[in-house]
């Protein structure tokens, strides 16, 4: 049987758009004026000013560099979204129409994981800016309703040893996630293939939270051609996780760090087997002239340590055995428009409707849960 | 081949300037949408519950109401109506 009305959706990736008192009700008082906070531009749109730079509401992960005028896609303002955006009242109800139970919101203006912070002048404005969005994210957007959302948090990722101290106090007051860039080395930070990050990942593992790379948010935008339509970029942004599992398959992080669990959110899960597949054949042929762990197949890591999700992928869920069962969850998007909402319920209801009950259950529920470590 | 629904659509969504996001507007046509076909659902229903229609109509009638108004404006941002932060081009 296909998707039951006992079988709860439990969305790993959502997202929140942060409303304007998120910094404003946090920074100490000599920070307010050139931390981040709401203005009304000449066109009357809101976009956030911090440190004297302008950014849009919904964030700009993917195109570093550029100004949000060129973007494309000018920035709304805060009376023309709907207030699920960024009430979290209004979120749980329209989760109850859409048939959700719970979601992990990834931030906005911030980068989906803090790129806006680490690319900042002041490290000390920016550190704090960062603790005042997990603080946001635990105490008041999760904890509105703590059976609804699964509290993400983010980190200074220019300064480890601040990034570790920043772990565990998120760990102690609730947070069930990390969001880290899918990839360092875009933004010029320490590759995978080095052990800069390794005393992250040993809080990460000592805490057991999960690493959860959101495809954009390395910057990295996909395809050749700079005249491209963004439609072409928008169909590739799952090949910047493909390039990202091929990075951590071979580069020694996860033997070093067995009990890490790494999320690839927004990706899908049609390409897995491929990357997967073609990864063990490289291994196969080439490790022996290469620096790479020549006792560990590839597909054993990702088995070992990776979830993906998907909001709809057909192809993704007819290959769910080749990527393992319990290495798949289930996202909604909400409220971007790759978002099926109101809708997610009886879409899933299709997608699902040749997939036995218990890995239905498995796929929509108990996977996030075990990834999330929630009861 | 685009549909008269999809013509109509894009003129409506056109209207705003950005097209990642739960709007007002987006929201709207997904939910008259959803009860127009929920609707024909029931009509042809020997048995029809009422439940989905019911509760697609509260969220259109919620999301129809602006939340953020002139009467909370200052709570909500921070600061009062009357001194915009205009400082972006």
């Amino acid at each position: 049987m296909p998707l039951q009305d006992h079988h709860k959706i439990i969305s790993v990736d959502d997202h929140l758009i942060e409303h304007p008192r998120v910094f404003l009700d946090r920074l100490p008082e000599k920070y307010r004026a050139d931390g981040p906070q709401i203005i009304e531009d000449d066109k009357g749109h809101h976009v956030w000013r911090y440190e004297g730079r302008f950014y849009p509401q919904i964030g700009l992960n993917a195109v570093a560099g550029k100004d949000y005028t060129d973007y494309g896609m000018e920035p709304v303002r805060y009376e023309d979204m709907i207030p699920g955006c960024y009430d979290p009242a209004a979120r749980a109800k329209d989760m109850d129409l859409d048939g959700v139970q719970a979601a992990c919101c990834y931030p906005s203006f911030p980068g989906f994981a803090g790129r806006t912070f680490l690319q900042a002048d002041n490290p000390a404005l920016a550190q704090l800016c960062v603790q005042a969005w997990n603080d946001f994210s635990i105490d008041e957007w999760s904890a509105s309703a703590p059976d609804r959302f699964i509290p993400l948090a983010m980190l200074p990722v220019w300064n480890v040893i601040a990034a570790v101290q920043e772990i565990h106090r998120v760990a102690a007051k609730g947070a069930k996630g990390i969001t880290f860039p899918e990839n360092p080395a875009p933004l010029g930070l320490p590759s995978f293939h080095t052990d800069h990050w390794d005393p992250i990942l040993s809080a990460l593992e000592e805490t057991g939270l999960p690493m959860c790379l959101h495809f954009g948010s390395s910057s990295l935008v996909p395809g050749f051609a700079e005249d491209a339509p963004f439609a072409v970029a928008i169909s590739l942004y799952a090949t910047n996780l493909m390039w990202t599992t091929s990075d951590l398959l071979f580069s020694g992080l996860l033997q070093r760090h067995p009990k890490l669990k790494v999320v690839l959110a927004e990706g899908g899960i049609g390409w897995i087997p491929y990357i997967v597949e073609r990864c063990d054949y490289t291994w196969t042929r080439h490790r022996w002239y290469q620096d790479i762990d020549r006792d560990t197949p590839p597909s054993e890591l990702f088995r070992k340590h990776f979830y993906g999700c998907f909001i709809d992928d057909n192809h993704g869920l007819a290959n769910r055995h080749e990527i393992g069962i319990d290495r798949i969850t289930f996202e909604v998007d909400y409220p971007h428009s790759d978002s099926n909402w109101p809708n997610t319920r009886k879409r899933a209801a299709e997608v699902f409707a040749d997939v036995p009950d218990d890995e239905v259950e498995m796929i929509l529920e108990t996977n996030a849960k075990n990834l999330f470590n929630l009861r | 081949m685009v549909s008269d629904d999809d013509q109509s659509r894009a003129a409506e969504l056109a209207e705003e300037e950005d097209y990642d996001l739960l709007t007002y507007t987006e929201a709207g046509l997904r939910l008259r949408e959803e009860i127009a076909q929920e609707k024909s659902l029931l009509a042809a229903s020997p048995t029809p519950d009422r439940t989905r229609l019911d509760a697609l109509s509260e969220a259109l009638e919620r999301n129809s109401r602006r939340a953020v108004n002139a009467q909370n404006f200052e709570n909500f941002f921070g600061y009062p109506a009357s001194a915009k932060q205009v400082g972006a081009r």
